[in-house]
């Protein structure tokens, strides 16, 4: 449940299908190089085989929804490269101004990346949980000076629950939808003609399969 | 479904057995278990008087390759000497090998940065991502396989560095300025 949080805030806030603006309206976040700058990222990254990589076409309609795991990749190991190296310390800008506003976005978005990762972790100790707790409060503290044009949702407000959460029952792992995704997944690619009859069977060992 | 019942609970009874909080009265009862059982698979390597060369292996539910056998796989962060408390290397596997049930890697350093670059992820003390070398050190060096703390992803910034990224899902790399050493910069675990 933790991380869907995460990858919703993610794709609410990062990956918008229109470029943000600033409070001037002069700075675009979201432009056409930043995504292509990703889509390098993605392409050139060397990745262990248990990964699931991304599609490479990340923010064209042709590349389809991401799925929960494909987010998880994104916010842990493409998305930091990706906007350090655009934005970080020794990143060029033609005016020291935009300079300045894209690291205050940067600085901004990379504690939404720390929380993802420090909430994702599958050991919990009272530092992870109070580092996770800073982290995401500066984030939605300071997200509507950053981005005017957002706005609250619930997911920002539940997202600052997860620390008591993560108190009482442990590291996310043993209570995030990651396996009710997969059903999704499972139950989205099944074959069907429309017709009753069979799919119970189908279900079941699908189900076995997600036990596993 | 009186089929798929008996396969579902042969497949959660094989489960169970696998269990390391399995009883161990039951685990010996595994033994006659495996016999009767036909897809008895060996899930480690035999035992063997010759050391073996594999170009991969598994270990610990992580597969390790050679890096001309599969790169991404032989991208390796390990405690050097076995010393949990210096920071971790990031290295390259070169060879794999396999001796009375004893598996051992050997392994190319990626070299520091040069002094005098910035790293620009520094900053970033909870996401764990370090600028380094695209060099590999020329000596191989030996690593058991259980001082391998996970892969890292590794993303090439220009010819001469290398972002590595670590994947580890259990330790938290902390990147810290006063635990750089000479040798290499601090990446360093905290629990």
């Amino acid at each position: 449940m933790g991380e869907c949080f995460f990858l919703v805030l993610l794709f609410t806030n990062i990956i918008q299908t229109k470029p943000w603006h600033a409070p001037d309206h002069s700075i675009k976040y979201g432009t056409t190089a930043v995504i292509h700058h990703i889509q390098h990222i993605l392409e050139k990254t060397i990745l262990p085989s248990w990964i699931s990589k991304p599609p490479l076409k990340f923010g064209e309609a042709s590349a389809g929804s991401l799925t929960a795991d494909e987010w998880r990749t994104m916010a842990l190991v493409h998305l930091p490269v990706a906007l350090v190296t655009l934005w970080g310390e020794g990143s060029q800008h033609p005016y020291s101004y935009i300079g300045e506003k894209h690291r205050k976005v940067l600085d901004h978005t990379m504690k939404l990346l720390s929380a993802v990762r420090l909430a994702g972790l599958r050991t919990v100790t009272k530092n992870r949980i109070s580092a996770y707790q800073e982290c995401m409060k500066d984030y939605v503290g300071n997200l509507l000076n950053l981005h005017p044009t957002a706005s609250q949702r619930p997911n920002h407000h539940m997202s600052l629950h997860i620390p008591h959460f993560l108190q009482l029952f442990g590291p996310v792992r043993s209570w995030w939808c990651f396996p009710y995704e997969r059903l999704i997944g499972i139950l989205q690619r099944l074959p069907t003609n429309h017709k009753s009859g069979m799919f119970l069977l189908k279900v079941h060992v699908s189900n076995f399969n997600i036990a596993r | 479904m009186t089929l798929l019942h008996s396969f579902l609970r042969a497949n959660r009874l094989k489960q169970w057995l696998a269990r390391p909080d399995c009883p161990p009265a039951i685990k010996e009862c595994k033994i006659l278990f495996d016999r009767l059982s036909s897809s008895n698979v060996a899930t480690t390597p035999v035992a063997s008087e010759q050391p073996l060369s594999p170009s991969h292996v598994q270990y610990d539910g992580l597969t390790y390759a050679q890096s001309r056998s599969h790169l991404g796989n032989s991208l390796i962060l390990f405690s050097p000497d076995g010393d949990t408390a210096a920071p971790l290397v990031p290295g390259q596997i070169i060879h794999i090998f396999i001796c009375r049930d004893s598996t051992t890697f050997w392994v190319r350093r990626y070299l520091p940065l040069e002094k005098g670059i910035t790293d620009p992820f520094q900053p970033y003390v909870h996401v764990p991502i370090k600028l380094c070398s695209s060099k590999l050190n020329p000596t191989l060096e030996k690593v058991e396989v259980n001082w391998v703390v996970g892969h890292f992803a590794l993303y090439p910034l220009s010819i001469e560095q290398i972002a590595v990224v670590s994947l580890s899902r259990v330790s938290c790399i902390f990147i810290s300025n006063h635990l750089r050493s000479d040798n290499f910069p601090g990446l360093n675990i905290i629990h």
